[in-house]
């Protein structure tokens, strides 16, 4: 996937030929303050904002957790994915998997916070995306909800393998969860690399040369 | 929620008790039955009605112009207001058409329509145009009303437009349309009913509220105008009622 993207809101310029190439099926983490053009970089990927642009090849099925669940009210767990294109029996594995399966007949309403997040990232995987888009998904949730939704969605992703680009400012988040990392500041990419992690999810609070330079150039933003 | 209900019915009782002691007042002030007639004898009348064949014929003719005013309306509101909800420029060219429905003066346009129609037809007009506008603009509102963000996550997810319509759009707007609609119903019966009156339609509720006044049949009048509010009233809370029974039935 690769593409030379522009991108303004009027006076204000976020992309200027922003030119970046992914390889299929790996997991990129962006990280960058706010207002950098994160989220507007994975709409521009799903399509969903204009884009003045050169060029940009992304997968035609496209999967995004956004910061909220966005699940339809009036649909249980397991019709929300039906819902956004999955197989029945394919969204009931997944729900099983991220340990839904008890919830999966039940409305968003009777659900918690940290289910109704799961449920959105089992849709991303269930529907058979090849691009999965994911916006600060964990960002509301408590550390230890956090941990353990890392372990499933790298257990997920060892399975089905969809390139991922996951856009956080939770250092710890990217370092868990990518194995290219990638800083954006005023949309230009200033720093990228691949980590080397002990496993995949990194463990939390894991401690390394790479990461503390990491986290130096973040603060230096 | 039992409990909102009682107290609702309760607060619904006190203001028709309210009505009623209020007439008797009325009715004891003036003490002129041809003016102000009594509560008991109203009363009398309105469940003499129920025997009467005319008084049959008159209502059913005018709950089905009331219904076809309102399904011609609903039809073409509805209509419009998705092409406008999906073409904004059509909706920009549209709105003041709208504008100008909406400030029609009805009855006077009564005056026109009854030389280019009849006295059964016009009634229905009057209530379509003042029944397009206001569903129109409910249609719309109702549209623009879902939830932003359940359509950007199926614009994500390219849901097709079948599934989207089905699962998204009739969902969110279907509760607010059936309140509308109750609504609408209830404000059709008044507007066709004051229209009937003004035209001496025959064999209709305000035709027969016409010779009511006509022969001075005071307590006849009164009952037959508690009709038309009662069948007003009874569209307005059916379709609050079935309307607020689908959104907890979606929620």
């Amino acid at each position: 996937m690769k593409g030379v993207i522009s991108k303004s809101y009027g006076e204000k310029q976020v992309f200027s030929e922003l030119s970046f190439e992914i390889e299929r099926g790996d997991a990129v983490c962006v990280l960058g303050a706010s207002g950098t053009g994160k989220t507007t970089l994975l709409n521009i990927l799903a399509g969903l904002t204009e884009f003045q642009g050169e060029t940009l090849d992304v997968p035609e099925k496209v999967g995004y957790v956004f910061q909220e669940p966005r699940l339809l009210p009036n649909l249980s767990a397991l019709e929300n994915l039906v819902y956004a294109g999955c197989e029945r029996a394919e969204a009931e594995r997944v729900l099983d998997k991220i340990g839904l399966s008890e919830h999966k007949n039940k409305r968003p309403k009777r659900l918690s916070g940290g289910e109704k997040q799961r449920v959105a990232v089992a849709r991303a995987f269930a529907c058979g995306a090849e691009l999965l888009l994911l916006d600060e998904p964990f960002s509301s949730l408590d550390t230890a909800l956090k941990i353990r939704l890392w372990e499933t969605f790298a257990e997920l992703w060892k399975e089905k393998q969809p390139t991922v680009v996951l856009v956080t400012h939770d250092i710890e988040e990217a370092w868990a969860l990518g194995r290219r990392i990638v800083v954006l500041d005023k949309g230009t990419i200033v720093y990228d690399t691949r980590p080397k992690r002990a496993g995949y999810p990194a463990p939390y609070g894991e401690k390394t040369e790479e990461k503390e330079k990491l986290l130096r150039v973040l603060l230096g933003l | 929620m039992k409990k909102g209900i009682g107290k609702n019915l309760l607060y619904t009782l006190a203001a028709v008790a309210f009505l009623i002691a209020f007439w008797a007042v009325a009715w004891a002030a003036v003490g002129n039955e041809l003016l102000v007639p009594s509560f008991s004898d109203t009363v009398k009348e309105f469940f003499a009605l129920w025997t009467d064949g005319a008084f049959w014929v008159g209502f059913l003719r005018t709950l089905l112009r009331v219904l076809v005013a309102f399904v011609l309306s609903f039809v073409s509101a509805v209509g419009l207001a998705v092409i406008s909800y999906l073409l904004p420029p059509f909706g920009r060219f549209f709105a003041p058409i709208v504008a100008v429905l909406r400030s029609m003066p009805v009855l006077a346009v009564l005056l026109i329509l009854i030389v280019w129609t009849s006295a059964g037809v016009a009634p229905v007009w009057v209530a379509f145009f003042s029944l397009f506008p206001m569903l129109y603009a409910g249609t719309l509102s109702a549209l623009a009303g879902v939830d932003k963000d359940l359509i950007e996550m199926s614009r994500a997810f390219k849901v097709p437009v079948k599934r989207r319509v089905s699962g998204l759009y009739l969902p969110a707007v279907t509760p607010y349309m059936i309140r509308e609609s109750g609504a609408g119903l209830g404000f059709a019966v008044k507007l066709v009913v004051s229209a009937e009156v003004l035209v001496r339609t025959k064999n209709s509720l305000g035709g027969l509220i016409q010779n009511a006044q006509l022969y001075t049949e005071m307590p006849t009048l009164f009952a037959l105008v508690v009709v038309a509010c009662v069948a007003g009233f009874a569209f307005d809370c059916l379709g609050t009622a079935i309307g607020n029974a689908v959104e907890r039935r979606l929620q």
